[in-house]
Formats: structure tokens, sequence, C-alpha cells
């Protein structure tokens, strides 16, 4: 597989080949962070959508500056993320598609480690925001400390100490025994 | 303080060897024994996390979107085309 930055380079020099080639590395990650982040998967799916869109139109303003492609990725996506929840916050609440009949906990399953997306959506409502920003972009996100760092503009050492209250939290929220 | 960074790098790092490199909570509870009580359980609830989060976007999905995005890729390029190519089309216009 070809380094990231010489794909990059090549997808701003206008490389369908290298772009497409971005869009399938980075797709199911994306989708994955914007579903946990939002709740609902056939809004993440538009939405997934329309970051690449807007990536394909923002590309040649990307500066390689020690800020890997991927956290420039999920800053847009961050960023719809937080227009969408402030739309949505001025109306009624939408239900979570594929909803269950109870999302509560079950220390049972969870010691059989079968938590659900259900119940762990749940569960992340009760987080911070930035301990659900960090189990979005380090668990769904699959990115390293540095490019979580990156996207929040934090320390890796802060993102390391919200990872670790952020488990201890789900842990709790969960009733893990 | 310097203890509790201490166990987040440590938690970082097995978090690392489970989510990326494949390895299990014994291998990593292996090589820190003194932490090995504390960790067990934040490893067991981050995997279970990771298990949960694993959703795959509906193939119908993937295969719309993937033609709208090359779609897009084409536009792009399109516009770009020669000059003398846009003109045609202005004048068929």
């Amino acid at each position: 597989m070809q380094d990231e930055e010489s794909l990059v380079k090549r997808a701003q020099q206008r490389d369908q080949e290298a772009f497409a080639q971005l869009y399938e590395e980075h797709f199911d990650r994306i989708y994955r962070y914007v579903a946990l982040k939002i709740g609902d998967k056939t809004e993440a799916e538009d939405m997934t959508q329309q970051v690449f869109l807007n990536a394909l139109q923002s590309i040649s303003s990307f500066k390689w500056k020690g800020t890997p492609f991927s956290a420039w990725l999920f800053r847009i996506a961050h960023n719809q993320v937080v227009d969408y929840l402030r739309k949505k916050t001025k109306h009624a609440a939408a239900p979570l598609d594929e909803t269950r009949a109870s999302s509560n906990s079950n220390p049972q399953l969870m010691a059989e480690h079968t938590l659900d997306i259900e119940q762990l959506l749940q569960a992340t409502k009760k987080l911070t925001k930035a301990q659900q920003e960090v189990i979005s972009l380090r668990f769904a996100g699959e990115l390293s400390i540095a490019e979580v760092a990156k996207v929040m503009g934090k320390s890796e050492g802060a993102v390391k100490a919200l990872q670790h209250s952020a488990i201890v939290a789900l842990r709790k929220i969960l009733s893990v025994t | 303080m310097k203890k509790s960074r201490e166990f987040n790098n440590i938690l970082d790092e097995c978090l690392e060897r489970l989510l990326t490199k494949g390895e299990t909570i014994e291998q990593c509870l292996r090589d820190f024994p003194e932490q090995a009580d504390e960790l067990e359980p934040l490893l067991q609830m981050a995997l279970a996390t990771k298990k949960a989060i694993t959703i795959q976007p509906r193939p119908e999905f993937r295969a719309e979107a993937r033609y709208q995005f090359l779609s897009a890729l084409q536009r792009r390029e399109e516009k770009r085309s020669p000059p003398s190519l846009a003109c045609d089309r202005d004048g068929q216009q």
C-alpha cells in the first residue's frame, strides 16, 4: 500500500484513482464514527456521503504540516456532526433507528462481551462530550492517540487520560461487576 | 499524578496491542502484572466496546455512495476540460 502522504498529494493533483483509494480506506471508519456520534444509522449514511463530497471540494486546502489526512477528514466529519446535533436539538429528538425493546444494562451480557450497539449508544450519551469524542474517534474511527489529539486539539497525554476516564465511566454506566 | 500518567500510558499500549495487533488480554496482563487487576476490567470493557461498534454500512448504501462519489469526481474533471470543449458546449446551448 502506498504511503498516505503520496496518495494525498496525488489526490490533490486531481488523480481520481488516488482519491478513490483514500475514499475506500476511510469510508467504513467515517461511517462508524458518525453513526456512534449521532445514533442514527440512516442519517449516518447521508452524512458519511456528504463528508467525502466536502473533502473532495476542499482537499486542495489540506496542508501536510504534521497533520495526518485522517485527522483532517475526521475533523470534517466532526464539524458536520456538530452542525447536525445543533439543528437536531432545536427539534424534537428523533428516535434511534433499529431501537430495541430496552437498552438497560445487562451485566451478564456484558460479562460475556456481548454488548450491542444500542446499549453502547445509550451508554455513550452519558459520557462527557470530550469522552464521547475520544471513544468515537478511537474505537469507531480507529484513530491512533496522536491522530485523536490532532482532531481534538489536545495533547496526547490529555487524550490518554480522557480515554481512561471514558472506559471507566462506560464500565460504571453498564454496571459491569 | 505521575502514577496515573504512567497507568494511562500502559492502558493505551495494551489497547493498541488488543485493537490493532490482535493480541489477547492475557498477553497484555502478563507484561504488566502489577497493574493487571486494574487493567483487566478496563480491557474487557474496551474489547466489548470495539466489538459492539464494528457495524458495517449497508451494501446498497455503500454501492450507491461509491457511485455518487465517483460521479462527483468525474464531474470535477469535466469542469477542467479544455476551453475549446467548453466553447462547443456553450455554442450548443
